[in-house]
């Protein structure tokens, strides 16, 4: 079963309003290069990758332990990854997790669909992290993409922009997509393809959706995509601005809505591409405002540098709140790049070597989501 | 105890979203500014602050406690942007604009500074232009190129745009020999163009960027805001829409602006401000597909039953041709997928003439191969950066 909570299609409340999830991550495939399986007659040059194994549990962890919205609590999360594993999990414990061929997403889409649509005030939220082709619309690849024993190539492909089209269908009014595909194949190859998939529901002209927010991690290379068995960035950035980057103060409450969740991933990205140098950028689509969670208090991205290398190689930085400390020393990585607490900080640049003059202590106020300094030299 | 607090924009200052902001974070007023003009919000404290989102993406906190009447200036601004850093501004008169920028980062603050400081363009300038090794890039008014120049030995080009809004769009075509080519649909109300091609140093790729500005700097914003998802900064924006649709529309007629307007109201569902505008704009701009997927949008949103009409708008945009910014491809497409069967045909070639769409571009950027394209030969990653320029 891909039902990691609750523990059974019977303990699911379907008549309050509730969250229901469905995260798919996807590291194995095993008709691309470096498969266990026949190779895809055309692979497009896709391969192996790391991250989804961990990123599918990282979102899915997050919704067990973390995900709070006391008007539209957590519902159920469906969870497939590949290659199928054991895991552990907040409130679920351990159990083993199904690997997310085609059919099994297809199912396990079903099953969400149809929890989602019993009330109009339950919030659809979709994750799915793996390879993806974007063409005029965004395909995902499941698991068995490339089975050479099928003889339509995209049978195994599924079109995540008709999907959300036909999502338009289902009767909750406030739908999150988080699309963190890596997109490898390069332009040329994929102008000559002609790539279909399947939507997995369809709508009509007359269907509609209060609130549709689509996420979409932009990143072309793997490189981009994630470091190596860890968190894809995309997933950090969602995450950390689901714990209070995002978080906008409502009458005391660190609310984080589609709107400012929106935002504050491009922010967060923004950042992450300073910080590893990478081309991370996030295209958020998002339509009509919805409340998604209440973040137990307001964090900040925090990026400090100077405003040239020089200057950084040269200094030492240092950022204090009562008791917490950062520094970073002259000759390591600059700027910064952290999350914190939101508030007044300290922020010292001293040049131990006196390359540059020294800069008295400054406050700053760190608010959400980025705090981006200093500008000094 | 409340007090109210005047905000003014100093001439210079771009059209931009200011947050004002209580001690304790709460955004009490969110406020769209442009030069010259002011706007009183009630605080709770004069501990108040201000957040500046510039159109280019960085935010300038503002504190100034006591203060009631704060006045924001280019001047305010520069020495708490990390991106004016001393010395940036020389970069573009010396040999460092022709180095390929190490980043994406890099490349949005250099552009963020170009914009400041664009070259003139001299007469019998060339059709088509160098990108340094990478490509070369031609701006097309129909079949026929506009002459720009060239700078940064080569990197860049650019172009001057003089044509006014009543023209159909331009399409900035960017060429690499042998491989894929981009086609980037422009505004006709764009008033400077330009590109660059840089081999980003920290990461192996080609990078192609963009960037353009108007002669309506508030859409440019809006755009910008769009572009990285900040909807709270757009929607502050809606005020400028309202005061400039028909404006827009009917004097000074220039319905790239008014689709952007549009565009934002369709998204924030606004329909009550977007009243009979969008069918106008479907009716009077015949060159323009947007106003057709905005005014099919409108009636979709509206949850009208008149089918038919939102059928022969959807249509009639795709007889027009790619629409000009990207949200207006991605709702025709959506709109086609939800007539099903009956739109089909329309929709099969739409999506076959828009090839491959790079999504996070604001404006409708495709790409496209010939015929004998050898696929093998196009394995260097590339990307295509396209954003309105911040006129900061």
């Amino acid at each position: 079963m891909s039902l990691v909570w609750p523990a059974s299609e019977a303990a699911i409340v379907t008549n309050q309003p509730r969250l229901h999830a469905l995260v798919v991550g996807v590291a194995d495939y095993p008709h691309l290069n470096g498969g266990a399986g026949p190779l895809a007659l055309d692979p497009l040059g896709l391969s192996q990758i790391s991250t989804p194994r961990h990123t599918a549990p990282a979102i899915a962890g997050w919704l067990l332990g973390a995900y709070n919205n006391p008007a539209c609590p957590l519902g159920s999360v469906e969870l497939l990854v590949s290659p199928a594993a054991q895991l552990t999990l907040p409130k679920a414990g351990t159990r083993p997790v199904e690997s997310a061929t085609r059919a099994r997403v297809k199912a396990s889409f079903n099953r969400w669909q149809a929890r989602c649509t019993t009330r109009s005030d339950n919030i659809a939220f979709f994750y799915f992290c793996g390879h993806g082709l974007e063409k005029s619309a965004q395909f995902l690849l499941p698991e068995d993409f490339g089975d050479p024993a099928t003889p339509n190539r995209w049978e195994n492909c599924i079109d995540f922009d008709g999907m959300r089209t036909g999502m338009r269908s289902c009767a909750a009014d406030t739908q999150l997509f988080f699309v963190d595909a890596c997109r490898e194949t390069p332009f040329g190859v994929l102008a000559q393809l002609n790539v279909t998939g399947d939507p997995l529901i369809t709508a009509t002209v007359t269907d509609s959706v209060n609130c549709s927010a689509a996420y979409y991690a932009t990143t072309q290379t793997r490189q981009a995509y994630g470091p190596d068995n860890g968190v894809t960035y995309f997933a950090q950035a969602v995450l950390s601005c689901l714990n209070g980057v995002a978080g906008l103060n409502k009458q005391g409450r660190w609310i984080v809505d589609t709107f400012s969740l929106g935002g504050a991933i491009g922010q967060v990205m923004t950042q992450l591409a300073r910080r590893y140098r990478l081309p991370l950028t996030c295209n958020p689509n998002v339509s009509g405002m919805g409340v998604i969670h209440e973040a137990a208090s307001p964090r900040v991205f925090a990026a400090v540098g100077c405003t040239s290398d020089a200057a950084n190689n040269a200094a030492e930085i240092v950022l204090s709140k009562g008791p917490v400390v950062i520094r970073s020393a002259p000759g390591q990585v600059k700027p910064i790049v952290q999350e914190v607490d939101a508030g007044n900080w300290s922020i010292d640049v001293r040049f131990p070597g006196g390359q540059f003059p020294a800069q008295p202590p400054q406050q700053y106020m760190l608010m959400p989501p980025v705090f981006e300094g200093v500008p000094v030299p | 105890m409340s007090s109210d607090l005047t905000i003014t924009f100093a001439p210079d200052m771009p059209a931009a979203t200011v947050e004002v902001v209580a001690p304790d974070f709460q955004v009490v007023g969110r406020v769209m500014l442009a030069g010259g003009r002011s706007k009183v919000v009630q605080v709770p404290s004069e501990a108040t602050f201000l957040r500046v989102l510039m159109p280019f993406g960085e935010t300038v906190t503002l504190q100034d406690p006591g203060n009631l009447s704060r006045t924001i200036s280019k001047e305010t601004l520069s020495s708490k942007l990390t991106s004016r850093r001393p010395g940036y501004a020389e970069q573009l008169e010396s040999d460092e604009s022709s180095q390929d920028r190490s980043s994406l980062f890099d490349l949005n603050r250099y552009h963020a500074l170009r914009a400041r400081s664009l070259p003139d363009i001299p007469a019998g300038s060339e059709n088509t232009l160098p990108l340094s090794t990478f490509g070369h890039a031609r701006l097309l008014s129909g079949q026929t190129p506009l002459p720009g120049t060239s700078v940064s030995r080569s990197r860049e080009a650019h172009w001057r745009i003089a044509g006014g809004p009543l023209q159909p769009p331009l399409v900035l075509r960017i060429e690499r020999p042998q491989e894929a080519a981009c086609e980037i649909r422009i505004p006709a109300d764009a008033d400077h163009v330009w590109a660059r091609a840089d081999r980003l140093r920290d990461h192996d790729g080609i990078a192609f960027s963009v960037r353009l500005s108007t002669t309506e700097p508030a859409a440019d914003t809006i755009l910008g805001y769009l572009q990285r998802g900040d909807l709270y900064s757009a929607e502050a924006m809606t005020e400028w829409i309202a005061e400039s649709e028909e404006l827009l529309l009917y004097k000074k007629a220039d319905p790239y602006a008014a689709a952007v307007g549009a565009y934002l109201l369709l998204r924030l569902k606004r329909f009550a401000n977007l009243r009979d505008w969008p069918k106008n704009l479907a009716d009077r701009f015949e060159f323009l597909p947007d106003g057709c997927v905005i005014w099919a949008w409108q009636l979709i949103q509206q949850r009208s039953a008149d089918t038919a009409q939102i059928r022969n708008y959807l249509i009639k945009a795709t007889e027009r041709g790619l629409p000009v910014y990207a949200e207006g491809l991605r709702l025709l497409i959506e709109g086609l997928r939800l007539l099903g069967k009956d739109t089909a045909t329309a929709l099969a070639g739409l999506t076959d003439r828009a090839g491959v769409v790079v999504w996070d571009s604001p404006l409708t950027t495709t790409i496209h191969v010939a015929a004998n394209h050898a696929p093998t030969a196009d394995r260097q990653p590339i990307v295509y950066d396209v954003a309105f320029s911040a006129r900061s």
